[in-house]
């Protein structure tokens, strides 16, 4: 039975993040009860489905054994530019809008995968490159000015209901649907983990590596154009400073949630508990009107004991694992010289 | 052959920033002015302190995004310190022992988990940016007012003369020459990289690697302090958001300065080479009047398009190598 715990949670490391979650969320309720309620998790989900769209999307490329910090800027300039848009007609069209946001999220990613894929630029690098360009244009397009008047229907958007659940929240879970079944189901998707395991192996059984590095690019763009369209309607106004730090966010709730930056493994439903645990985290602070100050101390501090913890956990379990199997192969051992 | 490689890259380097001359001193005769040259040297020193101490970490195959939190921190703790026993030397000393605690704990962290330094040091950064806001709370000013009244002596250390040089060029100098000591000629540098080719040749032939990464981010820490604490120098205040733009350029001078990110390649004087090339690069957009926002746009490309440059570069000479040999064999 032991050895079957110990194989589940090495195996899905997204069962571990939920322990947490859970862990965190009630124990936070001893503290205080009135946490516990059903609009406290609803609120969670409202607020972190930005960052856990963003997040599941960032997964894909780190899969591949890449890294995406662009994704903040990225975010940014596609909320200026579809914001931009929605103020510039009176009757903007919800498709070119759609396309607009979308797209640049989109190509921006392109360029990401084209740089690390054909250009040879290692991901850090160029990303760390395009995060700076990206966040450039867009102080260059806006002027250094803010967006602050977004369309009320719009602005309505985000607050409106289906079936019980915000938009925002609706988007998020198609989102989880779109990258899990990509990611399991899907024949590319599974080459994302091959390349993450091994690039060399994954060329010699002739996988198209850089076709499908491009394209972990591209989802990881496209899905940080989905936080934009949400950050628009549900933030309201677009600073020139509209994402910083999203990056930072999104590669701890990755990590968090089971995707080692060794790549090809983990899955992208753990990463979006990650994001929500990281917002949980969040919401818990300002529930208990804890000073502004203080948030980010205690985040990192947070941060870093569940990336210690986890880690540890994973590293006595893979211990144990091995003991138990060299204890198997000796009990065999000696069953063999004794015949 | 390996080294031959790098130092043609140097070369190129020192190319590029002849060129930056020529063009920045065509476009305003001012950007050519010696004594302009000397002082310009003061915005960017910390950038170039942090990137030489970065790359010790990224020549063993690590990354640190924590060491612009560092500089924050530590010119915070350095202002504390200053306020509570007016005895500026010793406030520096504890300024930079905070520092190199700071990037010890990165690298004992590290070590523990076994995860990924980009995480462990994102994580830290948090912890280190959080507690400079916090403690500049505690010292009395509020929120991202700083910590003001230094001595005269404490300013004089970014804002002096020596022989009517400025000391950050004395700073610079001297610490080129330590760290190129440290890297290059003693055997803890061949460790950092060897580490940073084969992390398993190196536990093989029995270096330990744990040890020998706490005391590699210590340096690194250390170097973020001495950057914090210049930065507080230069601007007469000590902030806790000092240095929180660094990470990017800091990252970008190393890389282009040669340093590989795979590990196992680095040079300093690579780095000195590439933070004069991105310090005078920001200097003179400012002369043709381009805002530091702008100039980010720039920065990035240019970062892009030198690695992915060198790359291409590589793989022409490499090419070309191979097919003269074919044509020797031929014959």
């Amino acid at each position: 039975m032991k050895e079957k715990v110990t194989n589940i949670i090495l195996k899905k490391p997204e069962i571990l993040v939920t322990l947490i979650l859970i862990i965190y969320f009630f124990s936070i309720g001893i503290k205080n009860p009135e946490f516990i309620k059903v609009d406290t998790v609803i609120r969670i989900l409202f607020n972190g489905a930005i960052l856990t769209i963003v997040t599941m999307g960032m997964s894909a490329v780190i899969i591949t054994k890449n890294i995406d910090v662009s994704v903040g800027s990225l975010l940014g300039l596609a909320a200026t530019f579809g914001a931009t848009y929605l103020n510039s007609t009176d009757h903007p069209s919800i498709l070119i809008f759609l396309l607009i946001t979308l797209g640049t999220g989109l190509l921006g990613g392109l360029l990401n995968g084209l740089g690390v894929a054909y250009g040879g630029v290692s991901s850090i690098i160029m990303t760390l490159g395009t995060m700076a360009m990206f966040r450039g244009i867009l102080t260059l397009y806006t002027g250094g000015s803010w967006i602050d008047i977004v369309p009320e229907w719009y602005l309505n958007f985000s607050r409106a209901k289906f079936l019980g659940l915000y938009d925002p929240i609706w988007i998020m879970i198609i989102s989880l649907i779109i990258l899990w079944v990509f990611s399991v189901k899907i024949k590319w998707g599974r080459y994302m983990y091959a390349i993450g395991n091994s690039v060399e192996g994954a060329r010699f059984i002739g996988i198209p590596v850089k076709r499908v590095v491009l394209s972990a690019f591209a989802i990881s763009g496209f899905f940080s154009g989905v936080g934009a369209l949400i950050y628009i309607s549900q933030i309201g106004t677009i600073p020139t400073q509209a994402g910083i730090g999203m990056e930072l966010n999104a590669i701890a709730s990755a990590v968090i949630g089971g995707i080692s930056l060794m790549g090809g493994t983990g899955n992208i439903l753990g990463a979006g508990l990650g994001a929500l645990l990281l917002q949980t985290i969040k919401y818990s602070l300002l529930f208990f009107k804890v000073p502004a100050y203080w948030n980010n101390v205690i985040s990192g501090f947070l941060l870093l004991l569940i990336v210690v913890m986890t880690s540890r956990i994973q590293i006595y379990l893979r211990q144990e694992k091995e003991r138990e199997v060299e204890e198997a192969i000796q009990k065999e051992y000696m069953i063999r010289q004794k015949e | 052959m390996l080294k031959r490689k790098i130092s043609n890259w140097q070369t190129t380097l020192i190319g590029l920033i002849i060129v930056e001359f020529v063009i920045f001193g065509s476009l305003n005769s001012r950007f050519l002015n010696i004594t302009n040259l000397m002082y310009s040297v003061g915005d960017f020193l910390y950038i170039v302190i942090a990137a030489l101490s970065m790359t010790f970490i990224i020549a063993a195959g690590g990354i640190d995004v924590s060491v612009g939190s560092i500089m924050g921190l530590v010119s915070i703790i350095t202002g504390i310190f200053w306020i509570k026993t007016s005895n500026i030397i010793l406030a520096i000393i504890l300024g930079l022992t905070s520092g190199i605690l700071a990037g010890a704990l990165n690298g004992f962290l590290i070590v523990i988990t076994q995860v990924n330094p980009l995480v462990i040091t994102l994580g830290s950064s948090f912890l280190f940016s959080g507690l400079a806001l916090t403690l500049s709370g505690f010292a009395g000013s509020t929120g991202f007012e700083g910590i003001s009244g230094f001595p005269d002596s404490f300013i004089n250390i970014a804002n002096g003369l020596i022989f009517n040089i400025p000391n950050p060029l004395w700073i610079l100098l001297i610490l080129a020459i330590i760290f190129y000591i440290l890297l290059h000629k003693t055997k803890f540098g061949r460790y950092i990289f060897l580490m940073g080719m084969n992390p398993n040749a190196a536990r093989y032939v029995g270096i330990g690697i744990k040890k020998l990464t706490i005391y590699n981010f210590a340096i690194s820490g250390l170097g973020g302090a001495m950057a914090g604490i210049f930065l507080a120098s230069y601007f007469t205040n000590a902030r806790s958001d000092l240095g929180a733009d660094a990470p990017l350029a800091v990252i970008t001078c190393t890389v282009l300065g040669g340093a590989s990110i795979y590990g196992g390649e680095g040079s300093i004087i690579g780095t000195l080479l590439a933070g004069l090339l991105i310090g005078y690069l920001k200097y003179g957009l400012q002369m043709i009047n381009i805002t530091s926002i702008q100039t980010n746009v720039f920065l990035g490309l240019v970062l892009i398009l030198a690695i992915s440059g060198r790359y291409f570069w590589d793989m022409l000479s490499t090419n070309y190598k191979n097919k003269k040999a074919v044509r020797s064999l031929r014959r």
